[in-house]
């Protein structure tokens, strides 16, 4: 189960320190996106990144599409991961949809977390009746558009088939290449998992203390929704970041590595 | 040195990492409606629709931060009148000054689009059959598997149940009555004014009687645990009263009142009614037997709801619904860690000192598996016991 886990997540583990922080990437990209703020932490804490199956380098061949369909099937990914590595009192990094992915982890198992640390995190992607959520379902529904335009010219080179192709070295040469590149039937139904996602009422029920980032100026999670689970959650910190865009780790790594620097000071 | 951007027969713009727009060309300029000073420190994100907007963020700019480029992206441009504009981009990052710059260059491609959307669709629609085609095929393979394995199944538990409904008729009456019968028997004896009983052996009659008490004792329980199968109709159960109910009980038998026990507002779930209320009166009947002579005995209840896969068996199969998660907990005396796996054990009873025949807890795991449920319980010596129980909300589809 072990093996069989960190392959299928292709997660990698490194650095020096007790404890360990667990970064989970979001919808679009794999663990790559996390490397402009790793280095930052791997001389004070043990760093663990993983793909989603279905993402990045994952074993695509694992993907079940009834598993999936649900954001607590990714959730039970990030379980996996946890188990397999025996690791408890995480300090879990999620950006945009992985952070309600850490928080039905952290649900399901709240030994395993000790703090939550969220990157643009939203609990409904969708406006409802007082709940300004940023998007309506026609907004959605011209996303899965987009993206179905987008994988016309990607869906042949990224087809699941090659990731059983060893003796074709060159497509795999191909796939380290693509960053950020998923099976499009995957990435159409992790876009419908996470934006048509409802988890409101899960908020309340979370006890692990976390930490909120929210840019300024993020279409994706607009300030209302940061301010929405500041209110619902116990024990959270909200911070405004200066960075704008809904990536920080990426395009403004410094203020998001001082941010999470900060508050991981503060707990200590 | 460059050359006049504004007579490109494309869209260029030139963004900063953080977004803002450092040049553009007018080309650009005039699909979007806006005058090129208007546009230039604006935010790429501003001329784009809200879809490409998404877009951007979670893929776009992803991949020119760790690729360096991209190229062959389809995205709208918004115009001033709100018209989209779909375009072709292609884009690379560079570095000039110590300042990360991305060039992207944008080609008109309505006709191209509307090709593109017929191609889309026809991929869909055949998709969609293949999908549906395949689907049904799979479907009817593994129906027609599952109902032979059903079929298999059903024949071994009609089997199952005949042999187990004698068994409980056996423990029920056949072994009812020899017990009875020693037992008589070694009343007659004591009463016998013609037997003297040497005093070694008044003590191995007693015992006798004793282990025949025991006996018929053990013989009810196994009972039980058999007969709690029975029940085979759900119904809604109201958690709340069912825990209040059974706590009546154990107090009555255990005759035995001096607690408290606080329960939180568990909502109602489908489940065996007769069943649930066994399970926690043995829950509550453990935590009596189990209570510290240290303090008043407190038990607390308190639940969450929880979306777990229904399917219980590893083979793959996910269907995420509502679960409640009820916590059962106790400040007894708990018991050492390393017979954590043995409580639920039959008859298998951690300190044969202790009252009970160590069917109570064996049940309450019966109980819940035919609740499709699951139970956990963590213990900590001498400060109390903790029964992690989750049940499903409902029973079938919702």
């Amino acid at each position: 189960m072990k093996e069989k886990v960190i392959t299928r997540n292709n997660v990698n583990t490194w650095g020096k320190g007790y404890r360990t922080m667990v970064l989970a990437h979001g919808f679009g990209c794999d663990q790559n996106m996390w490397r402009f703020v790793t280095p930052a932490f791997e001389n004070d804490f043990k760093i663990v990144v993983f793909d989603y199956v279905g993402a990045g380098k994952s074993d695509v061949g694992a993907y079940n599409s009834q598993r999936y369909a649900d954001l607590n099937g990714y959730a039970q990914d990030v379980l996996d991961v946890c188990e397999a590595l025996q690791l408890s009192n995480v300090i879990f990094v999620g950006h945009s949809v992985s952070s309600v992915i850490g928080i039905l982890a952290a649900l399901k198992k709240p030994n395993y977390f000790s703090h939550l640390i969220m990157i643009g995190p939203s609990p409904c992607y969708i406006n409802h009746d007082g709940y300004v959520g940023g998007f309506n379902r026609k907004d959605i529904d011209e996303l899965l558009n987009t993206m179905d335009s987008n994988y016309i010219g990607w869906a042949n080179f990224l087809a699941p088939a090659i990731m059983k192709n060893p003796e074709r070295p060159e497509l795999s040469h191909e796939l380290t290449e693509s960053f950020c590149s998923t099976d499009p039937k995957i990435a159409r139904q992790f876009a419908e998992a996470t934006f048509l996602s409802d988890n409101r009422k899960d908020l309340g029920k979370v006890n692990t203390p976390s930490l909120i980032m929210q840019c300024s100026d993020d279409l994706i999670a607009p300030f209302e929704v940061g301010d929405y689970l500041h209110a619902n959650m116990k024990n959270s910190k909200l911070k405004i970041l200066k960075a704008t865009g809904h990536c920080p780790h990426m395009s403004h790594p410094e203020e998001t590595i001082a941010v999470i620097r900060e508050y991981l000071e503060g707990i200590e | 040195m460059i050359g006049n951007i504004d007579v490109l027969p494309c869209g260029y713009v030139c963004f900063k990492d953080d977004g803002t727009i450092t040049a553009c060309n007018v080309t650009v300029a005039s699909w979007i409606g806006y005058p090129r000073e208007e546009i230039i420190g604006k935010s790429i994100e501003t001329i784009f629709t809200l879809a490409t907007r998404i877009f951007y963020n979670t893929h776009f700019f992803p991949l020119i931060k760790l690729h360096g480029k991209a190229s062959e992206i389809f995205l709208s441009i918004k115009s001033k009148e709100n018209q989209d504009v779909p375009v072709l981009a292609n884009a690379s990052r560079t570095i000039e000054d110590d300042v990360h710059l991305i060039h992207c260059v944008f080609i008109r491609v309505e006709q191209r689009k509307k090709f593109e959307q017929e191609l889309l669709k026809a991929r869909r629609d055949a998709e969609n059959a293949l999908k549906d085609n395949k689907q049904l095929a799979e479907l009817s393979k593994s129906l027609e598997q599952h109902a032979l394995e059903l079929d298999n199944q059903y024949r071994r538990q009609i089997t199952m149940n005949e042999n187990l409904r004698q068994f409980g008729k056996i423990i029920s009456h056949d072994l009812q009555e020899p017990i009875r019968k020693i037992q008589i028997f070694i009343d007659m004896i004591s009463k016998d004014a013609n037997t003297h009983l040497s005093p070694k052996s008044e003590v191995y009659s007693s015992k006798i009687d004793a282990a025949a008490e025991k006996l018929k004792a053990l013989t009810a329980s196994l009972h039980e645990y058999i007969a709690v199968d029975n029940e085979k109709v759900f119904s809604e159960v109201d958690v709340v009263t069912t825990i209040q109910a059974a706590k009546s009980r154990a107090a009555n038998i255990r005759e035995f009142s001096d607690f408290t026990l606080e329960i939180d507002a568990i909502p109602t779930i489908e489940g065996y009614k007769k069943q649930l209320e066994l399970l926690f009166f043995h829950l509550i009947d453990n935590a009596i037997k189990f209570r510290s002579p240290n303090r008043k005995l407190a038990i607390k209840v308190t639940h969450l709801l929880l979306h777990e896969n229904i399917f219980r068996m590893p083979n793959d199969q996910y269907k995420y619904t509502e679960h409640v998660r009820i916590t059962f907990e106790d400040n007894g005396v708990g018991f050492s860690d390393e017979y954590r796996e043995n409580v639920f054990l039959l008859l298998k009873k951690l300190d044969n000192s202790t009252a009970g025949l160590g069917i109570g807890l064996p049940l309450v795991k019966k109980i819940i598996h035919n609740h499709s449920g699951n139970v956990n319980v963590t213990t900590e010596q001498g400060k109390g016991t903790c029964f992690e129980i989750e049940l499903p909300v409902k029973v079938g589809n919702e």
